[in-house]
């Protein structure tokens, strides 16, 4: 008799805090190209549920439109985030 | 002449009634002589089990039954054996709280039970026992409360539980103890066509304080309808007894596999100046009828009741509740919210009784529905009885789809449509997971809402 496991979840361990550097897959502007791709951004907030991102370049909802503070939000658990692979892009200044 | 060829299709043969429980006599017997029961329990025994033969298998012609219909149940499939060997899912032995472990008492038919921690300070005579135990060392405390709370002329259901349980949980908090740490016991059952019958007394003198978590679960049988060829039931009975000035913090978590035609009848009754805090989790079985009743038995008891369902598949889960108000200067509330998705059911019958003479009553009852598949259906009646002249009762029933407007503020932040709708469900039964003292049961709930939204909205 085949058996498979009881419907339990498994508890979630919290991934995400304030101030990580973490990669989203999201809409945004590559050169003159608009791509969907990893972008880096800075956790802003984050609880046991939910993390927002601060990103420092415009990104797009998947329909086209700017998302005006550039800020997106994932859930905890999201495959369209992770920890950011790359070092900290510094903002050119003036 | 030429004769004319008349094909006739037969009629599909169907039931004509109800199939018998295989059950027997001896079987209660044998029960009773395995846990060496004292006489007077052995004779309760045959007097349920006398009852049980009696009364007929509830038919949709019964006001209670009429949404929930057992005509289809294999009720000679169910046999009494050991449940199947498989190990206790771990995440049910977790610890409740990271910092509160208390006492935990794991039954597993067939299994020797096992209790870990202390349930309290030695020499404060807080009890967790498994019955057996319970029979051996506490039959006063049995035989002054068992079937006081619950009876088993209530139903069918309840008289077989009380014929036939074997397995139970019996909790005792002495007058004026405070339990710091909750206590926590699981019920796991996994197989197939079997039988499982429970039964769990709570008494909580006067004075005293506790928090309880009992949850009873297996893992469903296999995939593309195993589950069909498999069918188990489980019958049981909770009674509570809070006395004077007690506080009972109840939590009950089922997630029978989605083989099992679950039955209970539940009651707790509060003593004067009592509150209890009943939270219900509904997510698995194949079938669940379950009566609640709460009566506020002495002046200014407070109840409250607060209840979570998630069905998913072809699940029926139907709860009955019942606040009683018989004393004046009680309250009670209750808050049952529920989503369905697929070509589930549920159904919810609340009543608030308030006896003449229960003066400054104040009672109120929701229920709130939220429908995430054309297919699936919510039946949400609540209803009043109020026979004194200076209450307050209110009550109110919903039953809903999920609203665009949320969905699409989560969107414009970026998130999928699929997770955008998780949250939502998530937020609607935020009240009553708040409700949920427990961060490690209210993730394993969250977990199991986001696994049936899986295959649902």
């Amino acid at each position: 008799m085949e058996k498979r496991q009881a419907t339990v979840g498994a508890v979630e361990a919290r991934h995400f805090q304030v101030g990580d550097l973490v990669d989203v897959l999201c809409d945004h502007n590559l050169g003159d190209q608009r791509v969907n791709d990893w972008l880096q951004g800075v956790v802003v907030q984050a609880d046991y549920k939910m993390v927002a991102v601060q990103f420092n370049q415009d990104v797009y909802l998947t329909d086209g439109w700017m998302v005006p503070d550039r800020v997106l939000w994932a859930r905890q658990d999201s495959d369209k985030i992770r920890l950011s692979v790359k070092r900290r892009i510094r903002r050119r200044k003036g | 002449m030429a004769t004319r060829t008349v094909s006739r299709r037969g009629r599909e043969v169907r039931r004509k009634g109800p199939v018998e429980f295989p059950f027997t006599e001896q079987d209660v017997r044998q029960i009773s002589q395995r846990l060496q029961e004292p006489k007077w329990l052995a004779q309760r025994r045959m007097q349920a089990w006398e009852a049980f033969q009696a009364a007929p298998l509830p038919s949709v012609k019964e006001e209670a039954w009429r949404r929930t219909d057992l005509s289809g149940m294999p009720s000679d499939r169910f046999i009494l054996a050991p449940a199947d060997s498989l190990r206790v899912d771990p995440h049910l032995l977790e610890p409740l709280a990271a910092e509160q472990h208390g006492a935990l008492l794991v039954l597993q038919p067939g299994a020797p039970p096992r209790l870990e921690g202390d349930p309290g300070p030695e020499d404060s005579g807080v009890v967790l026992a498994d019955w057996a135990t319970a029979v051996q060392r506490h039959p006063a405390l049995l035989k002054k409360h068992l079937g006081t709370v619950v009876d088993h002329g209530e139903g069918k259901f309840a008289a077989l539980a009380a014929a036939l349980a074997e397995h139970g949980v019996l909790v005792h908090v002495p007058p004026g103890v405070q339990v710091g740490q909750p206590l926590h016991s699981v019920l796991w059952a996994p197989g197939g066509e079997k039988g499982f019958f429970s039964r769990v007394l709570v008494v909580v003198e006067a004075g005293a304080t506790a928090t309880y978590v009992h949850e009873t679960a297996s893992p469903t049988l296999g995939d593309n309808g195993a589950a069909a060829d498999h069918p188990t039931m489980h019958a049981g009975t909770v009674e509570i007894l809070l006395g004077e000035g007690a506080q009972l913090t109840f939590v009950e978590l089922q997630n029978w596999g989605e083989h099992v035609w679950n039955f209970t009848h539940e009651r707790a009754r509060v003593g004067r100046s009592g509150v209890f805090n009943w939270i219900f989790g509904s997510v698995g079985s194949r079938l669940t009828k379950n009566f609640s009743e709460l009566s506020l038995e002495g002046e200014g008891a407070e109840g409250r009741m607060s209840g979570f369902y998630f069905a998913d598949g072809n699940q029926h889960l139907d709860h009955d509740t019942q606040q009683n108000h018989l004393a004046p200067h009680t309250t009670s509330d209750l808050l049952f919210k529920g989503a369905l998705v697929e070509r589930s059911r549920s159904v919810w019958q609340g009543m608030i009784y308030v006896a003449p003479g229960a003066q400054k009553t104040d009672g109120y009852q929701a229920n709130r529905n939220l429908i995430l598949s054309k297919q699936a259906r919510a039946d949400s009646i609540p209803g009043l009885e109020i026979l004194a002249d200076d209450v307050r009762c209110t009550h109110g029933a919903t039953v809903s789809q999920l609203e665009e407007e949320p969905i699409f503020y989560l969107m414009s932040r970026g998130l999928p449509r699929r997770e955008a709708e998780q949250l939502v469900v998530e937020g609607f039964f935020a009240p009553i997971m708040q409700r949920i003292p427990f961060e490690a049961v209210r993730q394993r709930l969250e977990a199991v809402i986001d696994r049936k939204l899986g295959g649902g909205v």
